[in-house]
């Protein structure tokens, strides 16, 4: 045995040894994970009330959905996820006033898509379709609500990403907080691509 | 020396056109699935094995377009833990459609119930 110790730790540039960013985003990639379970144990419930008999006398699913009008929230969930897409886009040429304007612009399509739900959600109770009318509704209205409390988090959060951008320099706090917000802004796109295939389509097949 | 952030694999493999693609791909699936529900060329349950087969599609192209999985170093287990965890969803939603199923048939009095 030679007298030298063995090397147990080398000491590199922190800025090698430790990939801070894909470490962080990883961290809210796990979170994605448990949220699309959380997703998949409402699909199931949504699964098993989606039954006449748990209509309890009132509406179906083929009487509450709109496919069209649930077509449009489509386009505007993912063209909202496109628009926060390009400001990435535009924060990768370090262009502050591009990135606050699709920012913007994916802000303002969010709200919009809340709005659309909201107003769908006062019809239904105004016409006497209240969740505690049915297992059914019950389960629709939670699913969907749970994916639009999603958005309005996504919103609170860009609001303040978007007033870091203004003041902040592109440092890696910021740059981690921008991919975060992407991650979790695109996730409620493929939420809502369930929504629409299993929950609107299959009620009006 | 410190590493330009925005030099990062996760901020430069987003550009304009993987944006277009994942929208556009994304969009026109779900287009697909809005037509062949509402014109109704195929059984019902067709429709509604085509219209789930192309939802899957649209998440797949948004996954691969928009949020960058591929099996390359920095994405490698994003795509790792993406793929142990669809098992867990295809089980519990699975068996609970299982479960719920069987309940139903042995559980419910389906005379009554028919009248």
């Amino acid at each position: 045995m030679s007298g030298s110790n063995p090397t147990l730790w080398v000491n590199l540039d922190e800025s090698e040894a430790h990939d801070s960013i894909g470490v962080t985003t990883f961290g809210l990639w796990l979170f994605a994970l448990s949220d699309a379970i959380l997703f998949g144990a409402l699909f199931a419930a949504y699964a098993v009330l989606d039954h006449p008999y748990n209509a309890a006398g009132g509406p179906t699913a083929s009487q509450i959905v709109h496919p069209l009008s649930a077509f449009w929230d489509t386009v505007i969930i993912f063209s909202a996820v496109a628009a926060y897409g390009f400001a990435t886009v535009a924060m990768k040429t370090r262009n502050r006033v591009w990135c606050l304007a699709w920012m913007l612009l994916a802000a303002a399509l969010g709200a919009l898509f809340l709005s659309r739900a909201s107003t769908s959600f006062a019809a239904m109770v105004s016409a006497g379709n209240s969740p505690e009318r049915s297992g059914y509704l019950s389960i629709y209205f939670i699913l969907v609500a749970v994916h639009a409390i999603h958005v309005l988090v996504g919103l609170l959060w860009m609001a303040v990403m978007m007033i870091q951008v203004a003041l902040m320099e592109w440092s890696e706090k910021l740059v981690t907080r921008m991919l975060l917000l992407r991650l979790y802004w695109t996730l409620q796109a493929s939420v809502w691509v369930c929504i629409f295939a299993f929950v609107v389509l299959r009620g009006a097949a | 020396m410190a590493k330009d952030p925005l030099r990062h694999p996760e901020v430069t493999s987003t550009t304009g056109t993987t944006v277009a693609l994942g929208y556009g791909a994304a969009l026109a699936l779900m287009v697909a699935a809005l037509l062949i529900t509402q014109f109704k060329p195929i059984s019902t349950i067709a429709v509604l094995s085509l219209t789930g087969l192309l939802a899957v599609l649209a998440i797949t192209a948004q996954l691969l377009f928009l949020m960058r999985l591929d099996v390359s170093p920095p994405q490698i287990w994003k795509s790792v833990a993406l793929v142990l965890t669809l098992p867990l969803l295809v089980v519990m939603l699975g068996l609970t459609g299982w479960m719920f199923h069987t309940l139903f048939v042995r559980v419910m009095l389906h005379s009554v119930m028919r009248g």
